[in-house]
């Protein structure tokens, strides 16, 4: 097991570097100078040309690559173009009520995923699975920001029982306010998630329930509830540890749009406005970021169902042993 | 195992969301106060009040378009509406210039000391003093001057450097300075006015600003609302400065929400989480003016949007195929149609603004004649080319405004291909000759639409890139103009300077150096409890929040 982990995290290691090219890359291909944001009349050259060394927007981009690497490697981002300020304190500012979100909503996910996909599956077939399964496609299909807007009209300007956006009421500091901002962007965001999930938690209850285990169980005179949380449930949970962990990018992507439309002050605003404004440590610091939560997410998942499998623990352990 | 690692899980989840609900907390906070401690108040938001719980009764919330305000301390303000709308509120001018005549704040008055235009006095009025309660004094001035035209700050050179020519400021006593320039310049007054002045104590007198990130956000300022938090991303909560030069303000609070998305912005005014938002079409503007619940403020915005033709670009190079375009082209057609309204925006007869000094309102502007442009475009060889056309996306009313173009110079038998681009990718098509500091050849457009804000008080302050050697602005500029220009902007005499400008009103449409097509105007819409909104007819909103009151 352990060297398992330790295989799979040095696995990790050139994705990332990767990752980096590929995205360093990209961000140069980009139209528009992030000099420009600083060229104003009566600057000379000379001036400018400090500027760009300072920023280490001077030589090639090979060049520019392996410096950022070099001091990325030290734990130093860069500083941000436009606002002066290192890149990891701004991400690390935002972080916080990104985590709270992406956190909440796949908490949420599960929560309401795990019963519905168990319910839709006993009831193969039937009007409550129809019903489910109306649901979850429903899910998938809606686009975040159209349902983002929805819940604005319904619960912010015709119940007045939400507000629209922000993370906070002006002057109240409760954690209570806190919760009642995050409401919306929460459901919106653990939406999709929440109706994957529950496909494949139902999928997983029906063939399990075929399972010679379970008729056993039950022909033995084991309670059916007890058959289903103590084994069905058990069985049923493996592939979403690994979902989870695969979504977690996805809810890293989703907090763009739905922090957008719901004001909340996350990263995912922080890297828009560094997009807008080409400040290229941030754009860098954010995709370093995602990249990094992708990939550790799918470490995690991946140990977890290793934990949770003896399976793949006996399948380690024979490869371990060739 | 499985329940360490699910524990582990589950506490990772909840740590997260924990995290977050500490996280939005202000980074600079100066006073906070404790939940619980909050008194129930009327936000404005009527039915959303139990929401509103508010220490603070009078509370005036209004938006910006952006996400990221860098620094509190208006360094780098030149040009951005957001961040001059950010500042307002703590950090007041010297004084303002406006057609009207002058208002002053921090400044009690300047006076020309020699005839020669390069001679001037500043004096500060007595007994101001910065929100820490330290004293504003001429050294404050100096220090900020400095500052702004030290290059490596990045800062609104704009105020203090002109032709590229240092203004020099020396101490007279606390509250007066000498101020020589290095040659006339006719907006001297105009940008020395606008600049808001920051406190040399607090940055320790060292003018590299732009590294004391610590300083530039502790904002203390001059206005009559101090920083009370910034929170990152969300908002920056202003309280009111009691001990204001100027007196107290009526409201209790001004809040600045970092809102972007229109839609955000409107459904949180009808929430009553905003207490105005701009509006920008006329359905909205109808809607609003319709409803008793608001107010709708109109205010010219001093804002010229024109079509640009790219002097770079071969097919413009030649006059006849610009004048031909100018002549195609409708402006009332332009405006009923991308604005919908003439509340929103008016034909625009030249380069200046109605609210610019020296405007020459005897002028027509271009009228439309399709029968010459048509010939015109025969001649130069314009018909049956395709221009490339490129807007800035993020700027509301221009992609209506390059469709209504597209068909009108149909008319005359040329083709319009239209590309909307994000403001960070057209901007440096349009100024390619110059952005990056060194000449850079794009002919990868033809024309193109663009706005010149904050064209109030000289026209001086927006024409650097219509003066000086074409190729190195991009944009055309008859030696005519030139001349003009020169004489306008060192003139001595308010009658001389009046004349010349008028003059170059008049040249720069017969140069078809570019197409006037709108002046627009900043259309508010505010919960109906505010008042006074529009006491000061002047953008950026709002140069002055004693007007501003709550009822």
């Amino acid at each position: 097991m352990k060297n398992y982990i330790i295989r799979r995290f040095l696995q990790l290691i050139p994705v990332i570097i990767l990752v980096s090219m590929l995205s360093y890359l990209i961000i140069q291909a980009a139209p528009g100078d992030p000099i420009d944001n600083y060229s104003k009349p009566g600057m000379t050259q000379e001036q400018l040309d400090a500027i760009r060394q300072e920023y280490n927007l001077d030589g090639s981009v090979v060049q520019q690559y392996l410096t950022w690497a070099g001091h990325v490697v030290k734990g130093d981002f860069g500083t941000s173009l436009y606002q002066n300020r290192p890149v990891a304190e701004l991400i690390g500012e935002r972080l916080p009520a990104t985590l709270m979100l992406m956190g909440s909503a796949l908490l949420l996910s599960l929560i309401v995923s795990i019963p519905l996909g168990l319910w839709a599956g006993l009831k193969k077939n039937k009007l409550t699975d129809n019903i489910i399964g109306i649901l979850s496609y429903l899910g998938i299909s809606i686009p975040p920001f159209w349902l983002a807007m929805i819940f604005i009209i319904i619960f912010a300007l015709k119940l007045h029982i939400l507000p629209s956006g922000g993370m906070r009421t002006v002057n109240v500091y409760t954690n209570i306010d806190v919760i009642r901002h995050m409401v919306m962007p929460v459901i919106v965001l653990s939406l999709n998630n929440t109706a994957t999930f529950t496909r494949y938690i139902r999928s997983n209850t029906i063939s399990q329930l075929e399972e010679d285990y379970v008729l056993t169980a039950i022909a033995k005179g084991t309670s059916r509830p007890k058959v289903l949380f103590r084994h069905v449930l058990k069985n049923c949970l493996l592939p979403i540890i690994t979902l989870a962990g695969i979504n977690i990018a996805g809810l890293v992507c989703g907090s763009f749009v739905v922090e957008t439309v719901f004001s909340w002050p996350g990263i995912g605003r922080l890297a828009m406005d560094a997009v807008n404004s080409r400040d290229y440590p941030i754009i860098m610091g954010f995709t370093m970021f995602s990249c990094i939560i992708l990939l550790l997410g799918n470490f995690i998942a991946d140990i977890l169902y290793a934990v949770a499998d003896p399976r793949i623990r006996q399948g380690m352990g024979k490869t371990n042993g060739r | 195992m499985k329940k360490f690692i699910s524990a582990v899980l589950v506490a990772a989840m909840s740590a997260g969301m924990l995290a977050g609900c500490g996280g939005g907390q202000s980074s600079s906070a100066t006073t906070t106060a404790a939940a619980g401690e909050t008194a129930a108040a009327d936000n404005g938001a009527g039915e959303t009040a139990a929401a509103e719980t508010t220490s603070a009764s009078k509370v005036f919330i209004l938006p910006i378009n952006t996400n990221t305000v860098a620094s509190i301390t208006p360094y780098n303000v030149y040009g951005s509406d957001d961040l001059l709308i950010a500042s307002a509120p703590a950090f007041d001018p010297l004084f303002v210039i406006t057609k009207d005549g002058t208002r002053w704040y921090l400044a009690d008055s300047l006076e020309q000391t020699a005839d020669d235009g390069c001679h001037y006095q500043l004096k500060l009025k007595d007994g101001l003093t910065w929100h820490d309660g330290e004293p504003i004094t001429v050294d404050d001035v100096i220090f900020t001057v400095e500052a702004l035209q030290d290059p490596t700050n990045g800062g609104a050179i704009q105020y203090v450097s002109y032709n590229g020519k240092d203004i020099e400021v020396t101490k007279v006593d606390d509250l007066t300075a000498d101020i020589t320039l290095q040659e006339p310049y006719s907006a001297f007054e105009t940008e020395l006015g606008r600049m808001q002045i920051f406190p040399e104590h607090v940055f320790d007198g060292n003018t590299k600003i732009k590294d004391n990130v610590e300083a530039l956000n502790k904002g203390i300022g001059s206005g009559p609302f101090k920083l009370k938090e910034n929170n990152p991303g969300q908002s920056i909560v202003y309280e009111r400065y009691d001990d204001y030069y100027r007196g107290k303000a009526d409201l209790d609070q001004v809040v600045i929400r970092m809102m972007p998305d229109e839609s955000a912005q409107e459904a949180a005014l009808q929430s009553g989480e905003l207490s105005m938002m701009r509006i920008t079409n006329p359905t909205k503007l109808a809607k609003y003016k319709a409803d008793e619940n608001y107010t709708v403020y109109n205010i010219p915005e001093g804002r010229l949007n024109y079509l640009a033709f790219n002097y770079q670009s071969p097919l413009m190079k030649n006059i006849d195929a610009r004048k031909a375009i100018c002549l195609a082209l409708n402006g009332e057609e332009i405006i009923q149609g991308a604005y919908g309204s003439e509340e929103l925006a008016i034909v625009a007869k030249n380069f200046c603004s109605p609210e610019n000094l020296y405007y020459n309102d005897e002028m027509e502007g271009y009228q439309q004649n399709i029968e010459e442009a048509k010939a015109l475009a025969e001649s130069s060889g314009l018909a049956g080319q395709t221009l490339h056309y490129i807007y800035n996306q993020q700027r509301p009313n221009m992609k209506e405004t390059a469709q209504i173009v597209q068909q009108q110079l149909q008319q005359i038998g040329v083709n319009v291909e239209i590309e909307g681009m994000d403001g960070s990718a057209f901007f440096p098509h349009l100024f390619a000759a110059w952005i990056s500091g060194s000449f850079t050849e794009d002919t990868s457009w033809d024309i193109a639409s663009n706005g010149m804000d904050q064209m109030n008080a000289d026209p001086a302050t927006k024409l650097t890139s219509w003066t000086g050697d074409p190729l190195d602005k991009g944009f055309y500029v008859s030696d005519a103009t030139n001349k003009l220009w020169t004489e306008a902007s060192q003139a001595l005499t308010t009658e001389e300077r009046e004349e010349k400008y008028k003059e170059l009103q008049v040249q720069m449409n017969e140069d078809y150096s570019m197409y006037p097509m709108a002046n627009t105007n900043y259309v508010i819409v505010a919960r109906k409890e505010f008042k006074g909104l529009d006491d000061i007819k002047r953008v950026p909103i709002f140069e002055d929040y004693l007007k501003i009151t709550m009822e």
